[in-house]
């Protein structure tokens, strides 16, 4: 064990006392993670980089019983007036009637209503549809979607079709808003004291992160200020009561209580900073540092390969230079020197991928000029992929290492066949339809990132692919290594 | 006496890329004694590395076996290893690590840790004189100070049997006889066994208490100098450095029939116009020198020099082969 400790320190140590190999290591993909980050994000730009992102509401919200409806509050805020098709606002129980507006009005904010505020912003994002059974059948009509057998009447048929026009690339994403949800979260004094966890689903496509990333946020926004109103009312009705009694409050209807509360309950209220920001020429950040997870992790991994390659296949050099043979001919098995190599070359990856993490974070909050974690908050789960992600690469560097014969073939193979991975992956800012790129080991390892980073820890899959892929390439690269490895 | 190396119809045999097999080492059985340097001399391509290869541990034989201080090489691998220091033809060495750490590096493989790693590094250096260049990286080094540091670690477990593969080549004559000197002492001052290859007659002379001379993947004579020689009989060899003229194939036909003594003749030029050498095996060399220069002289090649050599190592070579040892 300590003959393969040692081997692999002297590996660590020969990689990290290289100038040249640690600059292509961690500079680079830095550099062009955060360079593709600025040119695409903005870095104080007074424009929207981001415009029109194909968006489907499902909004199969049903409402409660006094006329709520939150699964509204996203198609108002997102479709444009004329397009909404909304039931008139004044009778919709929490929200007065405002003019031509349908979105609950905050009395305090006199200039404007907050749906005009804030529209303009989320039009130009967005390019969002109300997803009704009428555009689904409409789309299936125009031929854009393959759906040979499909009942109308099914219960979540516009959910399916939503997904499959995702799918298609017809749109980039879908906010799915389930038929309980205000049922769940809403808070009415009396009748439905209390509130219930609850959640929308943003069904998008992968490959297209960036714009998946905006919506993802923009629907978690709007999602976390209903229910802050709501826990809002909730505290201050508590409250009440704890000091006038139960029967003094009474005497109130749960409409009394609404428009006490609309702008606890005013999306537009959150959003106000989205708006202002872009017209300060400050926006967009949010923007930068999703294309940061997204360029950055791939090119993260597109370099680890390369980190990879070059620890592994540095035994065919020293087999060159004779450095290879002296430790066979040591009293040294030749597992172990395999074993002491591999190491290395996996300490290192992981290493140099947590630099790079480290790094990314640290632009993304000089960018944003306060610390931001780009790739969320589970470090469990950041470790467990930094880990997966290294056991791929070294997998593949392993693979690549069985395949050639010599140094000089790696370093023309090599290449070639990261630049593969890395184009199919998405290291280089733009990104190729998901069915392609599931064959490249950074496609997995990028999304498992942006997953982490949108606060999503479910990346089971990912790792599983990682971790196995990795093994599998390693050991066939190992067979190959010792069959055709010859002094 | 004890044997510290002992092969039994060792054999390598090589598949080249088209698929033909090519035998590098055709079954040698060879003795070497513990203490004693034994030099395996031959021209390149000979199979003095492949040989050593295998009994090194690095090239696995075909066939047969060796076994080094009683353990075979290839079912005991580990303890024969643990006897034996290599140092290779080529400079294995680190080159972007110091001359120390390359040292501490390989003797932590030979199991040297802590307080003892450290004192036989410092010896080592000591001993291969870069005591003041060991915090320097390998690439700074002269090609002698990495020759000599290339000995160096062969040298750190203090193995008893050290191979040595033509440690010599490349370098500038101080460091070459550093290099011997060093030889000589490890078995008269610390009682190594050195086998040590080499295609440089005059190195092998020095050195060797027994050579084994092979060629074409054999040994085809083994022995001390002197029953080496002997085998070759009292034959000079008469050097005739000749321009002028082309040599041609009749003169040496004439020299062997027509001049008394003359045993074989050996002709070395490039072509007909350059100078040339005529090596020339006889007895009694110096009785038959005035009829060879007649001779060639008659046939119109001028003889511009003359050398006469005692029988050496390469008139063995040239007696068993028919050729020189560096064609």
């Amino acid at each position: 064990m300590r003959k393969i400790l040692t081997i692999a320190w002297k590996e660590i140590y020969l990689t990290f006392t290289n100038r040249n190999l640690l600059i292509i290591m961690i500079l680079s993909p830095l550099a062009v993670a955060t360079i593709v980050g600025l040119a695409f994000g903005g870095s104080g730009a007074d424009d929207i980089p981001v415009q029109d992102i194909p968006l489907a509401i499902v909004n199969r919200d049903q409402g409660n019983d006094f006329g709520v409806n939150y699964g509204d509050i996203f198609i108002s805020l997102l479709v444009p007036g004329e397009e909404q098709g909304l039931v008139p606002a004044e009778n919709q129980g929490l929200v007065p009637a405002q003019g031509e507006g349908t979105l609950p009005a905050c009395d305090l904010l006199e200039s404007q209503s907050s749906s005009q505020r804030d529209s303009n912003v989320l039009h130009d994002l967005t390019d969002s549809v109300v997803f009704d059974v009428a555009a689904a059948n409409a789309l299936i009509e125009s031929g854009e979607l393959d759906l040979p057998i499909h009942d109308t009447s099914e219960e979540n048929y516009t959910e399916l079709v939503a997904k499959l026009a995702v799918e298609n690339g017809t749109y980039v994403a879908a906010i799915i808003i389930p038929p309980d949800f205000t049922q769940r979260i809403a808070y009415i004094p009396r009748f439905h004291p209390f509130i219930e966890e609850s959640g929308i689903t943003v069904y998008a496509n992968s490959g297209s992160p960036i714009s998946s990333g905006v919506i993802h946020s923009i629907a978690g926004g709007i999602t976390q200020r209903i229910a802050a109103g709501n826990i809002t009312m909730a505290a201050a009705f508590d409250e009440l009561q704890e000091r006038y009694g139960a029967a003094a409050l009474s005497a109130f209807s749960p409409d009394d209580f609404s428009s006490a509360f609309a702008c606890a309950f005013d999306p537009g209220t959150d959003l106000v900073r989205l708006q202002s920001e872009s017209v300060q020429g400050g926006g967009s950040n949010d923007t930068t540092t999703i294309i940061l997870v997204a360029v950055g992790s791939a090119q993260a991994m597109f370099f680890a390969m390369f980190t990879a390659q070059f620890g592994v296949l540095s035994m065919h050099e020293e087999r060159r230079e004779w450095t290879l043979q002296r430790l066979v001919i040591s009293p040294t098995p030749r597992s172990y020197i395999l074993a002491g190599k591999l190491l290395g070359v996996f300490v290192t990856v992981i290493f140099q991928l947590l630099v790079l993490l480290v790094a990314l974070t640290l632009v993304a909050s000089l960018i944003q000029r306060e610390l931001t974690l780009i790739w969320g908050e589970d470090f469990l789960s950041l470790g467990v992929l930094v880990f997966a992600v290294a056991l791929g690469v070294a997998g593949f560097g392993m693979l690549l290492a069985g395949i050639v014969r010599t140094a000089e073939q790696g370093q023309v193979v090599g290449p070639v066949a990261n630049m593969v991975q890395g184009v199919l992956g998405g290291a280089f800012g733009f990104f190729l339809p998901t069915a392609i790129a599931v064959f490249s080991l950074v496609y997995w390892g990028r999304e498992a990132f942006q997953s982490l980073s949108l606060g999503d820890s479910d990346i089971g899959l990912n790792l599983l692919v990682l971790a196995v892929l990795g093994l599998i390439m390693y050991v066939i690269g190992v067979i190959l290594f010792n069959k055709r490895f010859d002094f | 006496m004890e044997l510290m190396i002992e092969t039994h119809d060792l054999a390598k045999t090589y598949k080249t890329a088209d698929g033909e097999e090519v035998q590098a080492v055709r079954g040698i059985d060879l003795e070497i004694r513990r203490g004693e340097i034994f030099s395996l001399l031959g021209p390149n391509g000979a199979g003095k590395t492949t040989t050593i290869s295998m009994i090194s541990g690095l090239v696995e034989p075909t066939r047969g076996d060796a076994e080094i201080g009683g353990f075979s090489i290839t079912k005991q691998p580990l303890q024969a290893k643990r006897l034996m220091g290599v140092v290779p033809q080529e400079i294995a060495l680190y080159n972007t690590l110091t001359g120390r750490q390359n040292l501490e590096f390989f003797g932590k493989m030979y199991g040297l840790r802590g307080a003892r790693l450290n004192e036989r590094v410092d010896e080592v250096l000591e001993f291969v004189g870069l005591s003041d260049r060991q915090k320097d990286k390998v690439e700074n080094y002269s090609g002698g100070m990495k020759r000599r540091l290339n000995v160096g670690v062969g040298l750190l477990h203090k193995p008893e049997l050290v191979y040595m593969d033509e440690p010599t080549v490349g370098i500038d004559p101080q460091s070459r006889r550093r290099i011997l000197d060093t030889v000589k002492e490890l078995r008269d001052e610390r009682g190594m066994t050195v086998l040590y290859t080499t295609h440089l007659m005059e190195e092998a002379q020095e050195l060797s208490d027994r050579v084994g001379i092979m060629d074409h993947g054999e040994i085809i004579a083994l022995g001390t100098q002197g029953e080496l020689i002997q085998s070759v009989g009292e034959e000079d060899m008469l050097i005739l450095k000749v321009g002028g003229g082309e040599i041609g194939e009749r003169l040496p036909h004439q020299l062997q029939r027509d001049v008394p003594g003359v045993t074989q003749v050996l002709v070395e030029q490039n072509d007909k116009d350059s100078v040339g050498l005529l090596k020339i095996s006889a007895k009694r060399g110096r009785k038959a020198l005035p009829d060879v220069i007649q001779l060639t002289e008659a046939a119109g090649v001028e003889v511009q020099s003359v050398e006469i050599r005692e029988p050496d190592l390469e008139a063995v070579f040239l007696h068993l082969t028919g050729r020189a040892l560096r064609d």
